[in-house]
C-alpha cells in the first residue's frame, strides 16, 4: 500500500516538475496521469497494491471534492449574475453531449463491425 | 478571548478534515435515508450544508480551505491513479480505437462549445467563463484545470457534480428515445457526459457498459485538459 502510494506520488511529482518546466498549461497529475499508463503499458500488468490503491480510493473521490467545492458558497455573486449561463451551460451541454456521442458511438460501432465481417 | 481562540483552532487541520468529513458521512446518511434522490447527491449536500456551516461560525473560506487542504491535495494522486482503469480496459482501447478517438473528440467539443458559448452570449464574468470551461472533464480534472487558467475551482466542482447528476438521470430514457441499444455506445456516452456518476450508472447496465464508460470519462479528461489548455489564451 505504502510502496504503491509513494510511486504514484513519484509519478505526480514528475508530472509536476514537466509542466513547471516546460511551462505547460495542464495540472502535473494530468501528465502523471499519462506517465503511469505508458510504465503499466511497458511493465504488461498492473501490480496488485496499485490495483487496490486505486479501487479504495476511487470509492472516496467524492469526499474529495468537497474543499474545492465548498468554494462556491463565497461566491454567491458570481453565481447569480452568471446563473443563466450555468443552467444552459449544465442543462443543454449535457443533453447535447449525451445524445450526439450515444449516435455517433453507435453509428461507428456499427460500421466497424461491417468492416470486419465483409474484411 | 475566546473568540481568537476558536480562529487558531480552525487553521488546525484537524478542523478542516474532521468537518468536511463528517458532513460527507452525514450527507451520504442522509441520502441513504431519502432512498437515494438522484438531486440530493452526497457531495452537493456536504458542500452546502458545510457552507452554510462556515457563514453561521463566522469562519472565512480561505481559512477552512487552508486547514481541510490534506483532503484536497489527495486529488492528484486520485487523478494520476485513472492510469489502472485505462490500463485495465487497454485492450478494448486498442481494439476500438478509431470509434473511441472519434467519439471522444467530438464529444468534448460539443461540451465545451455548449458550457462555454451560453456564457458568452450571455455576456457573463470572465471569471465564470473560466470556471465553466473545465466543465467537460471530470470533477477531479475539472478542478486541476480551473485552478490553472484562473476559474474559481468551487464554481467548477458545483456545475461539474449538477451536469453528472442531470446525464445520469436523463441519460438512460434519451438512450431509449434515440433507440440506441448498443452497450458499448450507451457506456461512452454516460462516460463522457456524466464522468463518476456515469461510470457507476453505466456498471448497472452491463459489464461492457461500465468498461466504456470508464475509456470515456478518462480520454475525454484528457481531450478537455488539451483543448482548453490551446484555447486558454482566448477564453
Amino acid at each position: 500500500m505504502l510502496r504503491a502510494l509513494s510511486k504514484i506520488l513519484v509519478f505526480q511529482a514528475c508530472g509536476a516538475a514537466i509542466a513547471a518546466i516546460a511551462g505547460l498549461p495542464v495540472p502535473g497529475p494530468v501528465i502523471g496521469l499519462g506517465l503511469l499508463f505508458v510504465h503499466l503499458l511497458q511493465a504488461g500488468h498492473v501490480s496488485q497494491a496499485t490495483s487496490d490503491l486505486f479501487d479504495r480510493l476511487s470509492r472516496h473521490i467524492p469526499l474529495l471534492f468537497v474543499p474545492a467545492g465548498v468554494g462556491v458558497v463565497g461566491r454567491f455573486d458570481l453565481v447569480h449574475s452568471g446563473a443563466l449561463a450555468i443552467v444552459l451551460a449544465v442543462a443543454l451541454g449535457t443533453l447535447a453531449t449525451l445524445a450526439t456521442t450515444a449516435l455517433v458511438a453507435d453509428l461507428l460501432f456499427r460500421a466497424a463491425r461491417e468492416v470486419e465481417s465483409h474484411g | 478571548m475566546a473568540e481568537a481562540g476558536f480562529e487558531l483552532f480552525v487553521l488546525e487541520p484537524l478542523y478542516g478534515v474532521s468537518c468536511t468529513v463528517v458532513a460527507y458521512v452525514a450527507a451520504s446518511v442522509l441520502y441513504e435515508k431519502l432512498g437515494r434522490p438522484s438531486l440530493l447527491h452526497p457531495v452537493l449536500i456536504a458542500m452546502l450544508g458545510l457552507g452554510g456551516f462556515l457563514v453561521m461560525t463566522g469562519t472565512s473560506y480561505e481559512s477552512y480551505f487552508a486547514s481541510a487542504r490534506p483532503l484536497h491535495l489527495l486529488l492528484g494522486p486520485a487523478v494520476v491513479l485513472l492510469a489502472v482503469p485505462l490500463f485495465r480496459h487497454r485492450h478494448s482501447i486498442i481494439h476500438f480505437f478509431g470509434v473511441i478517438l472519434a467519439t471522444v473528440v467530438l464529444g468534448c467539443l460539443i461540451a465545451l462549445t455548449a458550457s462555454v458559448a451560453p456564457a458568452l452570449f450571455t455576456g457573463a464574468d470572465p471569471e465564470m467563463v473560466r470556471s465553466l470551461a473545465p466543465r467537460a472533464a471530470t470533477t477531479t480534472v475539472a478542478i486541476g484545470i480551473s485552478e490553472e487558467i484562473g476559474g474559481i475551482p468551487g464554481v467548477t466542482a458545483v456545475v461539474v457534480i449538477l451536469s453528472a447528476i442531470v446525464g445520469v438521470t436523463a441519460g438512460p430514457p434519451l438512450m431509449r428515445m434515440l433507440k440506441i441499444r448498443d452497450d458499448r455506445a450507451i457506456g461512452l456516452a454516460l462516460g463522457v457526459s456524466a464522468h463518476v456518476l456515469g461510470v457507476g450508472r453505466a456498471f448497472q447496465i452491463s459489464e461492457a457498459a461500465g468498461a466504456f464508460a470508464s475509456i470515456g470519462m478518462v480520454l475525454n479528461a484528457l481531450a478537455t485538459v488539451t483543448l482548453v489548455s490551446v484555447l486558454q489564451g482566448s477564453l
